[in-house]
């Protein structure tokens, strides 16, 4: 297409679009923003957003959130002096100790996985990568289907 | 008066503003409504910043645009991806054929004889949404080939060719349309 053709397309179509009145909103959707407004209006203070909620209230829990946060601080740095928290710091302990082994032994499966590979031939690890490769297209393609078939405009 | 007492004649004076802005970017009534319940209930959250402001409306269209946006991505996600799976010749029209102005010319006066507005509308509402959104931002919202890019995230080539693309097919609709209106057995 020419330029000046194009230009005249693109006035055409501007003013045909600019020239569009507003469309009428529903009558109904006026009441369903009102009830809507009405029920968040309705609910206690505490159930609506933290933003919503009184001032001296938000204060509040900041002061408690950084208490507690102050608290585990603490607790973190003197507890391994406090002799009631030996027993459940023993107990830690086997915990880490346990997730050591789990960590010791994915690594052994993970060296035999990456052992078995290395001396795999190439032609198979092609292979592998192509199948990966095409399951991946057809999962591609059967979206693309789904989406001009289910999803089509009608 | 409470503060739902006066979003009241707040929201019956935009109300259309913002469904129009919705109904053209979504091309779809259910989805325009809660776009735009979702655009006053937000305006509710700070009416007493919007309620007086000058620039109320110009801040409900922009989050009404923003929100259809995000619901077309957030939705319909694959569409800029899948727009470049349309068949040539199915909506866009063939590209490559020499477009008639005399057409136009005619399409231009034919308009006037018909009810245009429903028409547009109409033609509007059945592009597809890679054509139906650049073209809606660009005409109806007056962004730059720029700004769209950047608000669709995609390429400016891209935006350029849908624009046109969209303006080609929806010429070639509302053609069809007037020539159903006028000759209704088909051709002249």
């Amino acid at each position: 297409m020419k330029p000046e053709q194009q230009q005249r397309l693109e006035r055409e179509i501007d003013r045909a679009l600019k020239s569009l009145p507003e469309l009428h909103a529903p009558e109904h959707l006026l009441s369903r923003v009102m009830a809507r407004i009405e029920v968040a209006a309705a609910r206690p203070w505490h159930q609506q957003s933290w933003s919503e909620w009184p001032a001296p209230a938000r204060w509040t829990t900041l002061l408690v959130l950084a208490l507690i946060f102050a608290g585990v601080c603490f607790a973190y740095w003197k507890a391994p002096e406090a002799q009631v928290l030996q027993p459940v710091l023993a107990r830690l302990q086997s915990l880490t100790n346990l997730a050591d082994a789990l960590w010791s032994v994915l690594g052994a499966l993970v060296g035999s996985v990456t052992g078995v590979l290395r001396n795999l031939n190439t032609w198979v690890l092609a292979g592998c990568a192509a199948m990966v490769l095409f399951g991946y297209v057809v999962c591609v393609g059967l979206g693309t289907v789904y989406f001009r078939v289910a999803l089509a405009r009608r | 008066m409470t503060v739902a007492q006066a979003f009241e004649p707040f929201m019956k004076n935009y109300q259309n503003m913002v469904f129009s802005t919705a109904m053209r970017l979504v091309a779809n009534q259910a989805e325009a409504e809660d776009i735009t319940q979702e655009v006053f209930l937000k305006a509710y959250e700070r009416f007493d910043q919007l309620g007086a402001s000058p620039t109320a409306g110009g801040w409900l269209k922009t989050v009404a645009t923003n929100m259809s946006l995000n619901h077309l991505s957030r939705y319909r996600a694959r569409w800029s991806f899948f727009s470049e799976l349309t068949r040539p010749g199915h909506d866009e029209g063939d590209d490559e054929r020499e477009i008639e102005f005399a057409d136009t010319h005619d399409f231009g006066e034919e308009m006037a004889r018909a009810d245009r507005h429903q028409l547009v509308e109409q033609a509007l509402q059945k592009l597809p949404d890679a054509q139906r959104v650049p073209l809606v931002l660009y005409h109806l919202e007056g962004l730059s080939y720029e700004e769209i890019a950047a608000k669709l995230r995609v390429s400016l080539g891209k935006v350029k060719t849908d624009i046109f693309r969209g303006r080609e097919a929806l010429r070639k609709r509302l053609a069809t349309k007037l020539d159903g209106e006028t000759c209704p057995t088909g051709k002249s």
